[in-house]
This record gives structure tokens, C-alpha cells and sequence, in this order.
């Protein structure tokens, strides 16, 4: 059981990455690499505030969101804007650039160890249904739920929502009608990095402050994406839980080795029988 | 709010554009004022939906001017363009498919300024009004809807924002005679709200039947322009329109 | 995406050694190369090129599937990895040819190439990065699963030199090999890409929906593509065995991948060459990362980030045009050109101007026309076709017999149609209901491609043409499936695949002196003007000897000479035996050109007949000026009722 709530929470962690990469390829068309490497950039802040500052940990959710959205303005207007649509994934190539530069500057500034990130809150598992859980794990599986569903409801709802599926559906049409799709692409970008700095006083417990991590953290929300379809946001839930299991059980049945191999199968699965994923808006062509 | 027409909302002079290199219009000038409706006739290719993108911002402008109720639109984006009441009907009936008719109508109201909310929620009763039709079928994806729904749908999310100039596109386009007459007849009434309408058309004679002004552009050039009074037999304006599809039998 | 800023070669002046090709270059360096340690390279520099030798196979893989099909992989370091594991593993049991084991290794790296580009290719755009991204992440953990295989995480150690023959490699010997392995690959590279194959894998770039209407299914193509550029990759791994003599996975990091990925964009992902200098930039000073520095993660980020936002508008016009200055006067220097090098065209090929335009266009549209046994009359059925969008009927219900040696014209205004026809019978889109039929090979239902290769060739509304094609090339594409040559053959310019090139040009020359785009032959074909590349698409369709040819608004912004020269092409090809369907809206033209007038309105024929019916018929005046009979319930023809009843049987609506 405990195993179980492991795997939801490791399932929530991607969830939340596969949200910001959704909300962005939803908004903007585009897939940016760099998405994950905000969420690392989140960790560090909320090490640096609540360890090297001495600052309340609860600080941290307002600096990661300050500095993540800024960086993603930083990005979208220098790696992002200049290549989107003119040159075959560009983009591409730009973003996971500033990715990798995000984590050369985070190996600069603390090294490559990993540095253990404080939690704001208790740290006495819980005991429930006959595992343990931790508090912070409890806090990051209901955000990996909430979100995704209010991110649903939000984007068919409101008119800034609307305006975002609008503008990636058919932009020429968007713009017709007055919306301006540059700005809602910086949006996009800009608050999908505040999100992931966002988070970082959450899941920096879990996955302590690492330079890399988001390297890794990319490709297994990727293969959440795959699962539950690329555009989705419940899709995204659906993707990471799944993926989160996946792991969870095969290093408790098999061994840690096993884990990578046996994902990389259920995605090449997956991808040869169900490409559009389960929850699938279609919007990746199927070749 | 019937204006006489006599000082136009759009002004447009001398104008010439295309895409990238290519250009599709040389000398068009037009003007559309309120109450009005303006059709602009051509051949295919003749340069027709160029002048309206233009306007809009949406093809490359290389000479001439746009004026909106007197302000000159040079440099500004489509998305500040429509902001100033210049709506668009574009040609294929471009609504967002994947979304419901009501989203569509309320992706219609981006550009009303506020209070936003009630007055959306207006426009969009309104819009359901003028088309029930559409208040039937309000949750359904756009996509679903016949094409001659799916082109009135066009038309009432264009009219949300209630724009003083609205441009169409080849409304008729893919939709059978009995149809095209609805959605002309929809477009005649807009005139008595003050609306100034510049409706750009292949069909000579549905089109003749709602103008007040006809303007017949031909390969990228003005070939005949004046008061639908003045049209008479309508020999000219085809001589005017056919010339550059040679060989379509002038007489009927 | 315009490719080079002239688009014609004029008479420029030419240098001392203006006959000499890119590929001379590269051999001499090559010699030169090969023969260093014995002009005196001392230990350490031979070690470092070497290096440079590896990383340059590893790289040009990359270029090929990304440069020059578009498809980006990040996976080499695991492939490079399975080469490495795969030698070593052998050389320490025994099995020591350099020879075998580079076998080997390449056919280890072509498995690995499947297992990622099967379902990495299914979904467009990165999901074949990401895919490939994560077998780097699977390195160490195969390497420890695999444990007394590869050593696991305690490194795989005493790797032996390699032989070849029985013979143990000495390293001035070694050194040679890694050259002559790099430089092989190279050369097969270069075979590859400046063949028909190559010119398909532009067109694969460029467009999916040309390359299936030229008749190669995308999906396999990008795959074959991706396969062949892990080889170099394998090959790499297999030389490093030998170079270090041991292995651990932390050697095939991400890292790696990163470099790799910044070598290739920088030293050009579409140059054939330039993977030499983006390798040697990775050994060179702060780039190094054999000794990783803590900030190599974040010059390697600002190199693909930098040269990321270069790439977008390719080489910038003034680079170009000093390029171009200086490759008329020393083309052989084009082997750095970073871009496509078509600069020097058919300048390198005296032997082709004596070769005469054969035959006329009846010769060339021969096979085609007649097609199999017994085939010369079939005919193309349309029975019953239908298609909605949603809840648009865009066809309501469509037949009609196309017979060869005539021409067949659909007319009709904006929305009536035509093009989802044409769509429906080139295959690019299916029907929802009704049959298309070519003699008794039913053609509906089938993809694109398939149909492309039952002899159905068309043009396109806005024309597709690849970039870094000569108008000759560009025309020669559609002839790639009927005269098929292999990859081998290609590679190895055998007899066959000359002769088949032969009959490329010749096809082409011939198709262009009938759309009258002669002197355009050695032009770049992308950046010809619209009206000319309308042409161009006629003409390859032409090359290709259809059965069926489909025309797209093919008089659409010529003038009118041009129109009239067209109009005589559409006849003499009907009069050759092929099936011509013509989509217009120049009226004078269509009543000038075609035997056979359909006219469509909303979805369906609303009257055929010939010409001169056609020309005073009510129902087409109608259809064009929305008046007449059709406007009035009920009156005219019998199809205007069942245009009539199109829309639903809602009453308003």
C-alpha cells in the first residue's frame, strides 16, 4: 500500500510537468523543453530561500513563481518567438538549448549534488488504509488531481481559456477575432514556467534539488503525455498516475533496473497501438 | 443610428497588396459607409479576398491606405484592427470547429471592452435571437453543423463584438441557392442597424439583389464601379467581371 | 523557407580551379589526412583526430535524419553505446576482426534504429527526440541488467587492440582505419544524398503530402532514413571500443547527446561535410568535454541556442552572397558550404549537354498511356462518391466516366467541390460512401502513395516544391517509384542506376521543353516565381508517364501565351493515351482545351456536355452568377432539385 502511495505521488510530480507542457502545446503549438527545467530552477529557489536565506519556507512558493515566470518571458522572447514557424522545429533545438543552459547554470551556482529541500510542513507519515504516506506527498497527489481538472474546466469555460484552444486551433481565425495570439503564446510560456517555479517548495522534497533532474523528469512526462494524449489536461492526470504505478511496481517486483526498461516498453506499446494516447484531443498528427 | 452614408467608416484608397512578393492587387479603391452595403464582385483570383485581408492586416499592404473612421491603419495588427469594429466573415466559413457554437459566440466577444461579462452575455442572446437555429444547437461542436449553419454561426460570432464595418467572404460559397438567399436576406437587415457592409462575392446576380454600391474588381484593378441604381441591365458590370473569365457566356 | 538568393546560373566568372568538385576536396584532405602520423603528427594529435574521426560518424548520422529529413534524434549516444558494448564484448571473446566486428556493430545499431524509429515515427514532430532521448536514460540500467555481459557498472575492461586479418593493428595502423571508416561513411552520405534518393528525402522534408502523392509512404520513408543514420553511430561505437580499450556507461550520457546535437547544428545539419568541423569542435578548448567542465552544459545551451536562432532564416542573404562570390570561383570549396550545395550545378557534368531531348512527349508518355497488357481503354469510374467534413457535405453524390484521350474538365465556383474530388481520387482523402475505379484496380480506399503508384499523378492548388532542388531534379522526383533503383545500387552509382539517371533527365528535359521551362533547368526550383512553379508541377507530373493526370488550377497566374502553350500540353497529352482531368476557373481556356465539361455546384454535377453545350447552358450561368433556373424552386434541369436537396430537410436552415 505504501508502494501504491509512492507511485501516486512520483505519478503526481509528472502529472504536474505534463500539465505545463500541455498548457503550452495547447496555447502555443509547441512543445518546450526547457518546461522541466523550470520545475528544477522551483526546487533550487525554495532550497536557496528556505536554507541559504533562512526565509520562511512558505516564501519559496512566491519566489519560484516570480523567478519561473520571469525566466519563461525571458524565453519565449528570446528562444521562442524569433524561430516559432519559420524554420521545421527550431524551437526544438532553442529550447532544449535554454533548458541545458538553466542546468549549467544551476550546476555552476550549487554543484551537482543533490541538496535535500525542507517542507514547510510536518514530516510525520500518515497512516492510511495501511500505508504510509508522507504529508508534503499528500499535498503534491491532491494539487496532481485539482489542477488538472480546474485547468479543464478553466479552459472551456473562460474566455481567456477559450482563447487559448482558439489560438491553436486556427490562428489566423483567432486573430480575426481580435485575439492577440502573440501575447497569449508569452502567456502560455510565461505561466506554465511560474507554475513550475511554483511548486518547487512541493515537490523539492520529494525529489530533492538536483541539477539534472529535469532531464529525466522530461522523459517520463512524456510518456504521461503519450498515455493520455497530448493536449489533455485530464489526459495528463491519467498519463502520470499510470506511469507513476508503472514505476512503482516494477522496482518493487522486479528490481530498479527494470523500472526504465519496462516503461520504455509500455511507451513503444502504446505508441504502436494507441498513438493518439486514451484521452486524445488528436491534435499530434498520427503519421 | 442610420447614418445617410455620406461620410464613409472605411476608406480605402489606392490600395496595393498581395503576399510576400506576389502581388494580387494593384489600384482598388473603396469606401463602405454605414447602412450600406458595398459588393464587391470579381473572378477567382482577381484579387478580392487580398483586399479584404488587407484591410484587416492579415495580407501585405505595398501601397495605398486604409482609413477606419478617419484613422489610418498602417502598422496596426489584426488583432488592434478588429478592435476598432472591423469585423470579418472569412471565405470557407472559418468558425473553430472543435468548439461548441456558444464557445464560438463567446470567442466572438473577445474585443468587447467592459464590462465584459453582461455585455457578452447580451450579444450572445442577441446572436441566438437573430438566429435560432443556432440557440438549438448552442453545445454542439461546430463542427457538426451543416454548412449553411456553419456559415451563419460565421456570421453571428462576427456580429458579437457589434462591429461597425463588417467584411464577408464569398458567403455564398458551397451553400445550395435556397440558402444563399437566407444568409443574403441575413446580411440585407444588418444594414438597418447602421452596419457598413463590404460583401465580396462570385455570384453576380445574388449579389446585385442586397447592393446598394458595386464595385467589379479585375485582375487586381478596378473595372467598374458605382450606385446599384446605375447598374441597369447589368451588361457592363459583366463585360466588367468577365473579363477576366473569358468565354462565360454573356447573354441570359 | 526560400532556399538561395540567385536563382539562375549565369555566365559568372570562373577561378583556376573552377572544375574541380567539393567531393575532389574531400578526397585530397582524406589522403592528406590518412597520412599524417607519417608526416610527422606526433601520438597526441593522432589520439585527438581520431577522436574527431569517431564523433564525426556519430554526428552525420545525426545530420542525415535531421538536416536533411527533418527528423530530430537525440538517441545516438545509446546507439554509439550498443556499437561499443557489442565490439568489446567480442574483442575480449576472441572474435577480434575490426572488420566483423564493425559489422556487427553496424547491424546492432540498425536494431536499436528500429526499436526507436518504429514507434518513435508514429506522431509527428518530437516524439521521436523524446523517444530517442530516453533510451540514453536506458544505458546504465541495460548495462547493469546485463551484467556479465558488459561488466554492468564496474566497467568493461581490457578491451584488445584491434586486428584485421590476425593481424594486431599497430596505432599508425588503427589511426588509418578510423579514417578510412569515417571517410567511407562519408562517402556513402554523399552518394546518398546527392542521388534520387536524396532528392526524395528533400521532398520528404519539404512536404509529406508531395512525398505520398509521388508515391513513397512517409512513415517508412522516415524510418529507412533514421535506420540508415544510426549506422554511422554503431560504427562509431565499435571504433571507440578499440580507441579506449574500455567502457562504462557513464561515458554515453546526456551530455554526449547535447554535444552531439550542438556539433551538428553548428557545423550545418545539412552540410555533408561540415559534421568534420562540428566534431573537431568538440575537442577543441572550452568545448572539450572529454574533460567536463562546470560550464560546458551552459556554452553547449548557448551553442544550440545561438545556432538554433541562426538556423532560422538559414545563412543570412550577405553570408550567402559572399559564399556564392567565392564558390563560382573555387567550387571545390563548397565542400564547408553549411547549406545545400547546389551552387554548382550541372556545371560538374559536360558528358549530359550532348545528351539530346529523346523522343518528344508521345515517347515519353508511352508507358504510362498504355500501362499493363491489355489496359489501353480502361477507364477512370467515379461512382457514388461522397464525403462530409463534420456536418459539411462537401461531395453530395458524384459519378461520372473519364475516359483517356480526352480531356475532362471540372468547373464550377469556390466551394463547389472540385478540389475535394481531386483529393478523393489521388487518394488524399478517402470517401465516405461510392467507389473510384481505374479499369478494374479499384483506387478508393487505398492511401495516397499506393495510388500514386497505380499511375495517378497530379498538381497541387499552391505548388510544393522542395527546397535545394534544381527545376530538373524537381521534375525527375515523380519518376522515383515507376524506375525504381535500390539503396546499393544508388549508393554505389552502379550501371543501373546510371542509366536510370539518364532516364531522369532525359524524362525531364523532355517535360521541361513541353511546359517551356528549358532554360529554368538548372535554376533553383523553389525560388522560381509562382506562375513558373505551377509549370514545374505540370512538368513533373508530366515526367512521370501517369495514367491519370490531375491538374489543379494549372493556368492559374500564367499569362496568356503561357496559357495557350499549356493548353495545347493538356491535349497532346490526353492525345497520347493518358486520362486528363483538368480543375479551372478560366473559362476561356477550359472551352479552348477540354472535350468534356462537368460543372459542379455545391457538392454535385449539376450538367456535363461538351464544350459548346456547356458554353450557353443555363445551369452554368447559374452555378457562376447564383440567377437563372436553380435560384427559382424547383425549375431547370433535373439536377438542380437534387442540388436543391443538398442541405438537410431542416426548412430554414
Amino acid at each position: 500500500m505504501t508502494t501504491f502511495f509512492s507511485a501516486l505521488s512520483t505519478g503526481a510530480i509528472y502529472t504536474l510537468l505534463a500539465l505545463g507542457f500541455n498548457v503550452v502545446f495547447v496555447s502555443a503549438g509547441m512543445f518546450n523543453f526547457a518546461q522541466a527545467q523550470f520545475m528544477m530552477v522551483g526546487t533550487f529557489v525554495s532550497y536557496w530561500v528556505a536554507v541559504q536565506l533562512h526565509l520562511p519556507v512558505a516564501l519559496g512558493f512566491a519566489f519560484g513563481l516570480v523567478i519561473g515566470f520571469s525566466l519563461g518571458v525571458i524565453e519565449e522572447r528570446v528562444a521562442i518567438r524569433p524561430v516559432l514557424g519559420k524554420v521545421a522545429h527550431a524551437e526544438l533545438i532553442t529550447t532544449i538549448g535554454t533548458g541545458i543552459i538553466l542546468d549549467g547554470l544551476a550546476s555552476l551556482l550549487w554543484g551537482t549534488q543533490p541538496f535535500q529541500v525542507p517542507f514547510f510542513g510536518s514530516i510525520t507519515p500518515i497512516k492510511i488504509a495501511g500505508g504510509y504516506v508522507d504529508p508534503d506527498e499528500v499535498i503534491v497527489i491532491g494539487a496532481a488531481v485539482v489542477v488538472p481538472i480546474a485547468l479543464e474546466v478553466w479552459s472551456r469555460n473562460s474566455l481567456l481559456g477559450l482563447a487559448c484552444l482558439a489560438s491553436s486551433e486556427d490562428r489566423q481565425a483567432a486573430m480575426v477575432r481580435g485575439i492577440n495570439t502573440r501575447r497569449v503564446s508569452l502567456i502560455a510560456v510565461a505561466a506554465a514556467a511560474g507554475f513550475a517555479g511554483l511548486l518547487g517548495p512541493l515537490i523539492g522534497p520529494q525529489t530533492y534539488a538536483v541539477y539534472n533532474i529535469g532531464d529525466t523528469l522530461a522523459i517520463t512526462s512524456f510518456v504521461a503525455m503519450a498515455i493520455g494524449g497530448f493536449g489533455s489536461y485530464l489526459g495528463s492526470m491519467a498519463g502520470g498516475f499510470a506511469v507513476g504505478l508503472i514505476e512503482q511496481f516494477s522496482v518493487r517486483y522486479l528490481s530498479a533496473e527494470y523500472q526504465n526498461v519496462i516503461l520504455f516498453g509500455a511507451l513503444v506499446i502504446l505508441l504502436m497501438l494507441r498513438p493518439a494516447g486514451l484521452f486524445s484531443s488528436a491534435r499530434v498528427r498520427v503519421v | 443610428m442610420t447614418q445617410t452614408g455620406e461620410s464613409p467608416l472605411l476608406r480605402v484608397t489606392n490600395l496595393a497588396a498581395g503576399y510576400g512578393d506576389l502581388r494580387a492587387v494593384w489600384d482598388v479603391s473603396l469606401e463602405v459607409s454605414a447602412g450600406r452595403i458595398l459588393a464587391l464582385l470579381g473572378a477567382n483570383g482577381a484579387g478580392k479576398s487580398t483586399t479584404l485581408l488587407a484591410i484587416l492586416g492579415l495580407s501585405r499592404v505595398m501601397g495605398g491606405s486604409i482609413e477606419m473612421a478617419g484613422q489610418n491603419l498602417n502598422g496596426l495588427a489584426p488583432y488592434d484592427r478588429a478592435k476598432l469594429g472591423i469585423g470579418l466573415v472569412q471565405e470557407g466559413k472559418r468558425v473553430f470547429r472543435q468548439r461548441t457554437v456558444e464557445q464560438n459566440l463567446m470567442l466572438g466577444g473577445w474585443t468587447i471592452s467592459r464590462p465584459r461579462r453582461q455585455r457578452l452575455k447580451k450579444a450572445v442572446a442577441r446572436a441566438y435571437d437573430r438566429f435560432p437555429v443556432l440557440a438549438d444547437r448552442r453545445h454542439e461542436p461546430a463542427g457538426s453543423l451543416s454548412g449553411g449553419q456553419q456559415q451563419m454561426l460565421a456570421i453571428a460570432q462576427a456580429l458579437v463584438p457589434e462591429p461597425r464595418v463588417l467584411m464577408l467572404d464569398e458567403p455564398s460559397a458551397g451553400l445550395a441557392p435556397i440558402i444563399v438567399s437566407e444568409v443574403l436576406g441575413v446580411i440585407s437587415e444588418l444594414r438597418a442597424e447602421g452596419i457598413g457592409i463590404l460583401l465580396v462575392e462570385q455570384l453576380v446576380d445574388a449579389s446585385l439583389e442586397v447592393a446598394d454600391h458595386v464595385t467589379v474588381i479585375s485582375r487586381g484593378r478596378m473595372a467598374w464601379s458605382g450606385a446599384r441604381a446605375a447598374v441597369g441591365d447589368r451588361q457592363d458590370i459583366l463585360d466588367a467581371y468577365l473579363d477576366s473569365q473569358p468565354g462565360l457566356p454573356a447573354s441570359q | 523557407m526560400a532556399a538561395t538568393a540567385s536563382p539562375a546560373m549565369t555566365a559568372a566568372p570562373r577561378g583556376p580551379l573552377a572544375g574541380y568538385r567539393p567531393v575532389h576536396l574531400a578526397v585530397v584532405l582524406l589522403l592528406i589526412a590518412a597520412a599524417l602520423p607519417w608526416m610527422g603528427l606526433n601520438a597526441l594529435w593522432v589520439r585527438e583526430a581520431e577522436v574527431v574521426a569517431i564523433f564525426t560518424l556519430i554526428v552525420s548520422g545525426t545530420n542525415l535524419s535531421y538536416g536533411f529529413a527533418g527528423e530530430l534524434s537525440l538517441g545516438q549516444p545509446a546507439i554509439y553505446a550498443v556499437g561499443a558494448y557489442v565490439a568489446g564484448y567480442m574483442a575480449i571473446h576472441d572474435a577480434n576482426d575490426l572488420l566483423f566486428t564493425l559489422l556487427v556493430g553496424g547491424v546492432a545499431a540498425v536494431l536499436t534504429g528500429l526499436i526507436v524509429g518504429i514507434p518513435g515515427l508514429r506522431l509527428a514532430s518530437w516524439s521521436l527526440a523524446m523517444v530517442s532521448f530516453f533510451i540514453v536514460l536506458l544505458v546504465p540500467d541495460l548495462a547493469g541488467m546485463l551484467q556479465q555481459y558488459t561488466g554492468g557498472f564496474n566497467d568493461m575492461t581490457g578491451i584488445p587492440s584491434a586486428e584485421l586479418f590476425g593481424q594486431l593493428l599497430t596505432p599508425g595502423e588503427f589511426y588509418v582505419a578510423c579514417i578510412v571508416v569515417a571517410g567511407a561513411w562519408l562517402a556513402f552520405e554523399r552518394n546518398l544524398v546527392l542521388s534520387r534518393h536524396g532528392q526524395m528525402i528533400r521532398v520528404l522534408k519539404e512536404s509529406p503530402v508531395l512525398t505520398e502523392s509521388l508515391g513513397s509512404p512517409v512513415y517508412w520513408m522516415k524510418v529507412k532514413v533514421y535506420v540508415l543514420g544510426s549506422i554511422p553511430a554503431g560504427l562509431a561505437g565499435v571504433l571507440f571500443a578499440y580507441y579506449d580499450q574500455f567502457l562504462s556507461p557513464t561515458t554515453f550520457g546526456f551530455d554526449v547527446a547535447v554535444g552531439i546535437l550542438a556539433a551538428s547544428v553548428l557545423g550545418g545539419a545539412q552540410s555533408i561535410y561540415g559534421a568534420i568541423i562540428g566534431a573537431a569542435l568538440l575537442q577543441v578548448g572550452p568545448f572539450e568535454f572529454a574533460s567536463f567542465q562546470s560550464y560546458s552544459l551552459v556554452v553547449y545551451g548557448a551553442m544550440l541556442l545561438i545556432g538554433g536562432l541562426l538556423l532560422r532564416d538559414g545563412i543570412t542573404t550577405r553570408a550567402r552572397a559572399g559564399l556564392t562570390w567565392v564558390l563560382t570561383r573555387w567550387p571545390a570549396l563548397a565542400v564547408v558550404d553549411p547549406t545545400v550545395p547546389h551552387l554548382m550545378p550541372r556545371a560538374r557534368r559536360p558528358a549530359d549537354s550532348g545528351v539530346a531531348a529523346v523522343g518528344g512527349l508521345a515517347e515519353l508518355l508511352r508507358p504510362g498511356a498504355s500501362g499493363p497488357a491489355g489496359q489501353e481503354t480502361a477507364t477512370l469510374e467515379i461512382e457514388g462518391v461522397t464525403r462530409r467534413f463534420g456536418g459539411v457535405q462537401a461531395l453530395g453524390g458524384v459519378s461520372m466516366t473519364i475516359r483517356p484521350g480526352e480531356v475532362t474538365a471540372v468547373i464550377g465556383p469556390n466551394g463547389s467541390g472540385k478540389t475535394t474530388l481531386l483529393n478523393v481520387i489521388s487518394g488524399l482523402v478517402s470517401p465516405s460512401s461510392g467507389v473510384v475505379r481505374l479499369g478494374d484496380r479499384t483506387l478508393s480506399g487505398h492511401r495516397a502513395h499506393q495510388v500514386a503508384r497505380l499511375g495517378v499523378a497530379r498538381t497541387f492548388q499552391t505548388p510544393v516544391i522542395p527546397v535545394g532542388l534544381t527545376t530538373a531534379e524537381a521534375v525527375a522526383t515523380s519518376r522515383f517509384h515507376g524506375d525504381h533503383v535500390g539503396l546499393l545500387p544508388t549508393v554505389l552509382r552502379t550501371r543501373r542506376y546510371r542509366a536510370a539517371r539518364r532516364r531522369d533527365q532525359q524524362a525531364a528535359r523532355t517535360a521541361l521543353s513541353v511546359t517551356g521551362l528549358t532554360a529554368q533547368a538548372d535554376a533553383t526550383a523553389s525560388a522560381l516565381p509562382l506562375g513558373t512553379r505551377r509549370r514545374v508541377e505540370a512538368a513533373r507530373a508530366i515526367a512521370a508517364a501517369p495514367r491519370v493526370l490531375l491538374l489543379d488550377e494549372p493556368a492559374s497566374g500564367l499569362s496568356e501565351a503561357e496559357v495557350a502553350s499549356l493548353g495545347r500540353l493538356v491535349r497532346a497529352v490526353a492525345a497520347a493515351g493518358v486520362i486528363v482531368i483538368l480543375i479551372e476557373h478560366n473559362f476561356s481556356f477550359v472551352l479552348s482545351t477540354a472535350d468534356v465539361i462537368h460543372v459542379m455546384s455545391v457538392g454535385e454535377i449539376v450538367v456535363s456536355g461538351t464544350p459548346e453545350q456547356i458554353r450557353s447552358h443555363p445551369e452554368t450561368m447559374a452555378a457562376y452568377l447564383g440567377s437563372g433556373p436553380r435560384a427559382e424552386a424547383g425549375s431547370g434541369p433535373g439536377a438542380a432539385g437534387a442540388a436543391q436537396a443538398t442541405e438537410s430537410t431542416e426548412p430554414a436552415l
